[in-house]
């Protein structure tokens, strides 16, 4: 169960933390506290739904231990963003579906650069002097990559929903 | 406070920062506010931060290089580098434990089963690395990223399969790419020197210069001297061209080759030991594996006439004149510019538009590197704009595109970055807007004066309709404006290309709407070449003939004397 939404929730946190080491820090201690409260979830309901507010209330404590960090985090900003990512729950599953799929489509050496930059989490300094180009050409890569695949995933739900 | 849609471009570029970790505080308390405020905004950026946790988290757990052979920067598989990962794993390991019982585990109590799994998946793990060194090794031999390796030089009342991409003639080839006939045939000139025929309805798949797999359907293969050792894989044979002509039919359950010149060796596709069969020419042989007989072999007669029609076509002079070459050119740099928002650069949206939106025009700028072309004693005989035309994005029934030439004061255009409109480059109001001073249009803004912004002959018009498949070529052939020839056209060209302009004619509506058409720029992001293609079918300049050299000879002999004659008159004078 964990293993089928840990993807999921790893999207949830990020669009609450906005910072993926924040990220992967919470989900790591969400994922424990998962496997310690168990006990406590009642088979036949959603373990997503479960999980989730296990992950907000780490969230929650998250914020408490940076309350000293420049980067806030405003209280309307998470309830908003909690709320509509349960709404678009289904969606966005759907959604990261089609994208395995869009990535296929892309050229080689756009895979490679996604590669480089989020499986190795290399710099994007780091990817500019490895392909001898600057770091604006990177950026500006990885900005038209995330645009392309972003309309893919559009395009490939609305074919499959006939629209 | 801003609007909708200025709220969507501001979420996109803070998005652009945060995902490359160089969103600032002050940035992060602003894309908070807009998420908070704003519905739309809301949603993009779940969708937006959902795909790029995709990328970080999900997808790295399988590495891209293990399921596509990409070799190019090897590197280890994320879960075994990424600490933070590896809990993901851990949990991976108890979901499947889980599964395998059917209950749920908890590996505290049950610390021997734990170790097991932890083992095997452990092992797993070292498949994974080894498989994925492998596949970078063997990657090492495959085609480079960009390499074009055949074009399609002909085509013949060509249909092509439902959801496959249309490649009219002289598209260029990469490795890798499918060509999917439901009829008709197409030649297709490999690099290597290899020409082949194929009709429809066929599968192919260009592996490599020197190789294809037929799927299915009929091929005729002509394979010149420098080609020898061309290969055509099937599903039941692997055949080696050994200097010759031949032609096979891959069929549901049989692969026929007939041999017509020369010979070949065909070998088993399913056994890498099989040392081959060679085929002669004359000799027509089956090839087929069932599952009563197994692998088979059967001689047939021999049958030219299912090849008469590819013959024809193979027969043809290729399909320009022997010294005539067809040079592609993909766009070096384009970009759209809107009045309506004519502070903004569009350089990286994966479209170019032309009509209007809004009630303002939206003209769109191609340019091309052309540095040594032609060379000396070359002719340009065409010039043709090819672009592909983008389904997204458009409006309205479709519109008429003109084409001119910039001015070359206008030439110094840059095409920018910008995706939800930026100031990176060329707007509507200027030639880049990342500079300062200001570097406005010469003529009016958007290049909307004829003669001033843009040389008044028209080069090509057309007019596209919405109607067209997303992805479709669509041709415009170039005139030589005011260029007494093409030659002369694309030699100026060569020195510095200021632009082609796509607008719509004087006096089009402007409707309130979007009513625009769309092809694929530059930033087209699929694998198939979609970016704007200049296609010139370039010939080399007639070698006068030994009889008109020696008339020359004779007529320059006489002008030298004529003009002897004048001077001695004058002189005399």
């Amino acid at each position: 169960m964990y293993e089928g939404c840990a993807g999921w929730l790893y999207g949830y946190l990020l669009s609450l933390l906005r910072r993926p080491l924040d990220a992967e820090e919470v989900l790591q201690e969400t994922a424990s506290l998962l496997w310690e409260k168990f006990d406590q979830f009642h088979p036949g309901t959603e373990f997503r739904a479960w999980a989730c507010r296990v992950a907000y209330f780490k969230v929650l404590k998250f914020r408490e231990s940076r309350a000293k960090s420049p980067l806030s985090f405003s209280d309307l900003f998470l309830e908003r963003v909690d709320q509509e990512a349960v709404v678009m729950a289904d969606k966005l599953d759907a959604r990261s579906a089609a994208l395995e799929e869009c990535i296929k489509k892309l050229p080689r050496d756009d895979r490679g650069l996604l590669r480089e930059h989020y499986d190795c989490e290399t710099t994007v300094t780091g990817v500019a002097t490895s392909r001898g180009c600057s770091v604006h050409v990177v950026y500006r890569a990885l900005a038209r990559i995330r645009d392309v695949l972003h309309r893919c995933i559009n395009r490939t739900l609305m074919e499959e929903s006939g629209g | 406070m801003n609007g909708p849609s200025e709220n969507i471009r501001e979420i996109q570029q803070l998005l652009a920062a945060l995902d490359v970790g160089e969103l600032t505080a002050p940035q992060d308390a602003r894309l908070q506010q807009i998420v908070a405020e704003d519905e739309d905004a809301r949603r993009l950026y779940l969708e937006m931060m959902f795909l790029i946790g995709h990328l970080r988290y999900t997808h790295s757990q399988e590495p891209l290089a293990l399921r596509e052979g990409n070799a190019s920067i090897p590197a280890l598989p994320s879960l075994l580098v990424q600490p933070a990962l590896s809990l993901g794993f851990l949990h991976s390991a108890l979901g499947f434990l889980s599964a395998t019982t059917g209950m749920a585990v908890d590996w505290r109590r049950h610390p021997v089963r734990f170790v097991a799994v932890a083992t095997v998946l452990t092992g797993v793990a070292w498949a994974i690395l080894f498989a994925f060194v492998l596949t970078g090794r063997q990657d090492g031999q495959r085609p480079s990223a960009d390499g074009v390796f055949a074009s399609i030089t002909t085509a013949k009342q060509v249909a092509w399969m439902e959801g496959a991409t249309h490649l009219p003639a002289g598209t260029a080839i990469r490795g890798g790419e499918y060509l999917e006939l439901a009829s008709g045939m197409i030649e297709v000139t490999c690099h290597s020197g290899a020409r082949v025929v194929l009709q429809g309805p066929a599968k192919l798949i260009i592996n490599a210069p020197g190789s294809m797999t037929l799927e299915s359907g009929r091929v005729l293969v002509r394979v010149s001297q420098q080609a020898r050792g061309f290969r055509v894989e099937t599903p039941s044979v692997d055949v080696v061209d050994l200097g010759t002509e031949f032609g096979i039919n891959v069929t549901e359950k049989e692969t026929e080759i007939q041999v017509f010149e020369g010979k070949v060796q065909a070998y088993r596709h399913d056994n890498a030991r099989d040392r081959g069969r060679l085929l002669v020419a004359g000799q027509a042989t089956v090839f087929g594996n069932s599952p009563q007989l197994g692998f088979y072999v059967k001689e047939k007669k021999m049958n030219r006439s299912i090849y008469l029609a590819l013959a024809a076509m193979l027969a043809l002079p290729a399909s320009q004149p022997a010294d005539a070459a067809l040079i592609t050119l993909s766009a070096s740099r384009d970009t759209t510019i809107l009045g309506i928002v004519p502070d903004n650069n569009y350089g990286g949206l994966d479209y170019l538009g032309v009509g209007s939106v809004a009630a303002a025009r939206n003209n769109s700028l191609i340019s091309f590197d052309l540095t040594g072309l032609p060379g000396t004693n070359m002719v340009v005989t065409s010039a043709t704009l090819r672009v592909f035309y983008h389904a997204a994005d458009t409006g309205g029934t479709g519109r008429t595109v003109e084409i001119y030439e910039a001015v070359s004061a206008n030439g110094g255009w840059v095409e920018g970055t910008g995706v939800a409109g930026d100031s990176s480059g060329a707007t509507w109001n200027e030639r880049d807007a990342s500079v300062v001073p200001l570097t406005p249009w010469t003529g009016a803004i958007g290049l909307e004066s004829v003669g001033t912004a843009y040389h008044s002959q028209l080069l090509s018009s057309q007019n596209v309709l919405n109607s067209t498949a997303d992805k479709t070529a669509v041709d415009f052939v170039l005139g030589s404006g005011q260029y007494s020839n093409l030659t002369e056209m694309t030699q100026s060209w060569s020195a510095g290309m200021s632009g082609l302009l796509l607008r719509l004619p004087d006096g089009a509506s402007l409707p309130a709407g979007i009513d625009r058409v769309a092809f694929f720029s530059t930033e087209d992001g699929v694998a198939e070449v979609l970016a704007p293609q200049l296609i010139l079918t370039v010939e080399e300049a007639p070698v006068p003939e030994p009889a008109t050299g020696a008339a020359l000879g004779i007529g320059g002999m006489m002008v030298l004397g004529f003009t002897r004659r004048r001077r001695r008159r004058r002189k005399a004078a």
